[in-house]
């Protein structure tokens, strides 16, 4: 972190080190009990993905993740592709109850599930046992909309997969899972991605054929009206990870709203019949050595979040081809302090004031309310982010005194006189944010 | 919109709002979807309520409620006039519309202006002094049952003194603050200590009498020795409850002699002669197979004319642990079997004209229809050291009956010459088990959005199960599925509020939670 303490202390980097890491696990990685050594520094949320299914080696792992003092919540990603999957992992369902930390199990599923009974059945037993053992479940449903970007009647068979995905989300619902999420197949994301030709990892898919961006738009315009149906019946999906293309649809690690910002990478008004295709010219905008210049995401790519692959390499996402550093050979830390980091900074001055016009000041707050914390504070020698599910804030030194003294006890009167009106702006911003209560 | 008063009216509430007035979202809520239904559960305050999917589409389309996303937004309320909820009638209909609103706003799915309404917070606070003392007269027992949470094998009966039972009563009754008390004799067997139930009982109402305290005696049996002793317990005006699992064939599986015989017959005879002796004993039977819920409930209606008894699953505690499978599926069978009480409290209310007082059932329907807590088990912070002491045969004292002869949650002992008082204020194991216990810091219950709710349930069988105290409840999917179906059943029926029965008496029932 050499880098940010010479910068102006309160000038904070856009992309700190992350705080959600997702993680691909098999038994054999020897990489992987050190890397989560360092991880748990980091981490508030350590999501696994068990690649190749559960294993009494991958039990252990989680089990002493589990016994580490420090408190991230554990996410565990089930494949249920292998055959009989319900019967393998059936035996795991009691230790992993037994886990101590906020635990859920998401098992990911693709459209087969939603498809075929006999899958769907599997599954949805799955899920109520797990559940029924106390876990909390979810299910991750990987879609492959590029699979049917071609030939006759696309949309209309579109539709059919998200009617059946539909009942399926409603039964595994039902079944006690807590949390529905969506991302693209991996199939999907070499077609739409810039070739940065160095730098990438060494695993490229292969075949990647031409899909026509109009189709594709279309059906990802589907995709979105089918999800705000159901948020509009109280069914909540959303997006583990961006779909390219979907420009309304953020990048959000499951929970958050789809009402803002655009994915990573494209030019969000594709011209209608423009055909995509490989290659470094996709977008003149992206410079792989020039991460700085990249447009600015409403994903945590790299800064809220990372990936790490079954080889150990850090990449911003999943998708991303991009590779941060390799875990194998050098320490998280080192690797994210190399980092570029651009230089906007975020905090204090940038919430809203509460004393102009209305559309800036859209809560009064009365100095008697007393702001009640909902967050987590990561504590580091830059400043601190503030953390709130998988969204966070970075707070500087300042910020961080002030975030310290919310607790539920002060009322904004005290907090004004100790550290003057601006403080009612950031305290009116923590509120709008999701991130305090304000109570009496 | 300026303050609030915490017990505000629509009428007031109307009055107060201003058009320049800012509705504000609420991230974090819990959707539950039937057809042409949402279910919205507030998880901070413990709020709920169920909309028509019509009165839902319109909040999300205005963005009132916005699922999944946790930021907030906000509309003007005047931008909001023109529009009413597509149910109501005509857009004339405006009072309906701000009806919605304030449904939302005192549930804290809505704030105002940055105003959150008041909650009162009697769900999570905790009594500061015990008021129900529990005796474990002996560990030993007549029957040998195959669930029971004593695994007791030692030739010793453990038998608690006369001189050991004074100290205590007269202790907590003159040094515990609080007007009411009650004396709970339990075991093993208690009766197998009647010497000491006799003189603890006669000392109590003594002491009591002089100390000016209100007192109720009871007194948990398996009803073997009641033919000999009701007569007894009669003129002692102690109230028994009776251990009864069920018909016959239910209750000989577990509820057995050494000799391996059913106890049924026994038991019933025991109950026969409570009646005569005029004792109107209550009834508690433990579930073992959740098909047998309905059985049970039958069998207490109609055998045993009962209108009000207690019905809990088997626990994974002392022998148990050994004889019963605590297989994977087993929270939701209990969870499936438990709720067809409630249409079984229905037709026999149909049938009688008389609502059926089944626990917890009662209980989980008085939570949910006030922010009142009228019972201080199973939702932690619980009563263990709060509302109750347990006390061993030996005289050591420990914060719950459930916990009696565990030595790791020992408190002390009766003997000790600390003041009791002082002995619970300054006791570093309750400051603990106040602390773990409570919900936001059981790691576990991080995300649930029942955790105001249910509270991580009992920190007895957290421990039993997971060998710790700060640990969710074994049975945590049990929990889950009942209140989620409970509120539904109370949005399609609100009859279903009577199955509170006996803690109205305690609780203020708002309408507006219905
Ligand atoms: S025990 Fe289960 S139901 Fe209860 S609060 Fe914890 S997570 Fe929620
Ligand atoms: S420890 Fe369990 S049984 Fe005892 S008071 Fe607490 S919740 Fe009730």
């Amino acid at each position: 972190m050499k880098k940010f303490l010479k910068r102006k202390i309160d000038l904070l980097p856009q992309r700190p080190e992350p705080f959600v890491f997702r993680m691909e696990i098999t038994p054999e990685a020897r990489w992987i009990k050190s890397a989560l050594n360092q991880l748990l520094d980091f981490s508030t949320i350590i999501q696994l993905e068990a690649i190749e299914g559960l294993s009494d080696e991958l039990l252990q792992i989680v089990q002493d993740l589990d016994r580490h003092p420090r408190e991230p919540k554990i996410r565990l990603i089930l494949p249920s592709s292998q055959n009989n999957f319900s019967s393998s992992f059936s035996s795991y369902a009691k230790p992993l109850s037994k886990l101590k930390k906020s635990t859920i199990v998401i098992f990911l599923a693709s459209i087969s599930h939603a498809q075929e009974p006999s899958l769907k059945n599997e599954l949805l037993e799955t899920i109520k046992s797990f559940s029924s053992a106390g876990l909390k479940t979810g299910l991750l449903v990987e879609l492959a909309p590029t699979e049917l970007a071609s030939g006759i009647e696309t949309e209309a068979r579109f539709k059919a997969q998200l009617l059946a995905l539909e009942e399926l989300i409603a039964c595994a619902a039902h079944a006690g899972a807590l949390e529905m999420a969506l991302r693209p197949s991996l199939s999907y994301i070499p077609r739409l991605r810039p070739n940065f030709s160095e730098k990438t990892s060494k695993h490229r898919p292969t075949e990647a054929t031409d899909v026509s961006v109009s189709t594709l738009a279309s059906l990802l315009s589907c995709l979105l009206s089918w999800i705000n149906e159901l948020k509009a019946r109280g069914l909540v999906l959303s997006f583990e990870e961006c779909f390219p293309l979907a420009s309304s649809a953020p990048y959000s690690h499951l929970t958050q709203g789809l009402n803002k910002g655009f994915s990573l990478n494209l030019n969000p008004n594709p011209e209608p019949n423009f055909k995509l295709n490989l290659g470094p010219n996709l977008n003149p905008n992206l410079d792989p050595n020039n991460f700085t210049n990249w447009p600015m995401p409403n994903c945590r790519q790299a800064f809220g979040s990372c990936f790490i692959d079954r080889n150990g390499l850090i990449k911003p996402c999943r998708l991303s081809e991009y590779i941060l550093g390799d875990l194998k050979e050098k320490q998280l830390k080192d690797i994210f302090s190399s980092f570029i980091f651009s230089d906007r900074h975020y905090c204090f001055s940038s919430f809203p004031a509460t004393s102009s016009s209305s559309l800036n000041t859209p809560v009064r707050l009365d100095s008697g309310l007393k702001p009640v914390p909902l967050f987590q504070l990561l504590h580091r020698n830059w400043g601190s982010t503030l953390v709130h599910g998988y969204d966070s804030l970075l707070l500087s030194h300042k910020g961080v005194r002030l975030a310290r003294s919310i607790d539920g006890r002060h009322n904004l009167r005290w907090f004004k006189k100790k550290f003057g009106a601006k403080a009612l702006s950031f305290i009116c911003g923590l509120f709008l944010k999701g991130y305090i209560r304000l109570e009496e | 919109m300026g303050k609030f008063a915490p017990d505000l009216t629509f009428e007031k509430f109307r009055e107060n709002l201003a058009p320049d007035d800012l509705l504000f979202s609420v991230p974090d809520l819990y959707f539950s979807f039937r057809p042409g239904r949402v279910l919205i559960v507030e998880p901070e305050s413990a709020s709920w309520i169920v909309l028509p999917q019509a009165d839902f589409s319109f909040l999300t389309s205005t963005g009132l409620i916005n699922p999944g996303a946790n930021e907030r937004t906000f509309r003007k309320l005047a931008d909001l006039n023109l529009i009413a909820p597509p149910s109501s009638p005509s857009p004339a209909d405006y009072d309906n519309f701000l009806r919605l609103l304030y449904r939302l706003f005192i549930r804290n799915m809505l704030t105002i202006n940055g105003y959150s309404y008041y909650q009162p917070s009697s769900l999570w606070q905790v009594q500061k002094y015990p008021h129900y003392f529990n005796l474990h007269l002996t560990e030993s027992c007549n029957l040998a049952c195959r669930y029971c949470r004593v695994d007791h094998n030692s030739p010793d009966p453990m038998m608690m003194s006369v001189e050991t039972c004074k100290k205590i009563i007269r202790r907590v009754l003159e040094e515990i603050p609080g007007q009411k008390c009650i004396i709970g004799f339990h075991g093993g067997e208690p009766l197998l200590n009647i010497e000491v139930v006799v003189e603890g009982s006669r000392y109590a109402r003594e002491v009591a009498a002089s100390a000016g305290k209100e007192l109720s005696l009871s007194l948990q049996t398996n009803g073997l020795l009641l033919g000999r002793y009701s007569q007894l317990l009669k003129e002692l005006r102690v109230d028994v409850g009776v251990s009864i699992d069920g018909p016959e064939e239910i209750h000989n599986r577990m509820r057995i002699f050494r000799s391996g015989r059913g106890s049924f017959q026994e038991v019933m005879a025991g109950i026969e002669a409570a009646r005569k002796a005029g004792l109107n004993p209550g009834f508690l039977a433990v579930i073992h197979e959740p098909e047998d819920y309905l059985t049970v409930a039958r069998f207490m209606v109609e055998n045993l004319q009962a209108k009000s008894f207690r019905l809990n699953y088997s626990c994974y505690e002392g022998r148990a642990k050994k004889v019963l499978s605590f297989d994977l599926q087993r929270a939701a069978d209990f969870a499936y079997h438990w709720l067809q009480l409630i249409d079984f409290a229905r037709e026999e209310f149909m049938r009688t004209g008389t609502w059926l007082s089944i626990d917890d059932l009662n209980l989980f329907v008085a939570h949910l229809v006030s922010k009142q807590r009228p019972h201080m088990c199973y939702r932690s912070p619980c009563g263990a050291g709060n509302s109750i002491l347990g006390f061993g045969h030996d005289g050591k004292i420990y914060p719950c009956e459930e916990l009696v002869g565990k030595e790791e949650f020992c408190l002390g002992h009766i003997d000790d010459p600390t003041s009791l008082g002082r002995l619970l204020s300054e006791s570093e194991l309750l400051a603990t088990l106040a602390r773990n216990r409570y919900v936001d810091n059981v790691p576990a219950c991080a995300d649930c959005p029942w955790r105001h709710f249910h509270g991580a349930g009992c920190l007895n069988k957290s421990y039993e199960y997971f060998g710790d105290i700060a640990h969710r409840d074994p049975m945590c999917y049990f929990y889950r599925t009942v209140f989620e179906e409970l509120l539904w059943r109370l949005s399609e029926n609100q009859e279903i509020k009577n199955l509170i029965s006996y803690y109205k008496k305690y609780i203020r029932m708002e309408g507006e939670w219905l």
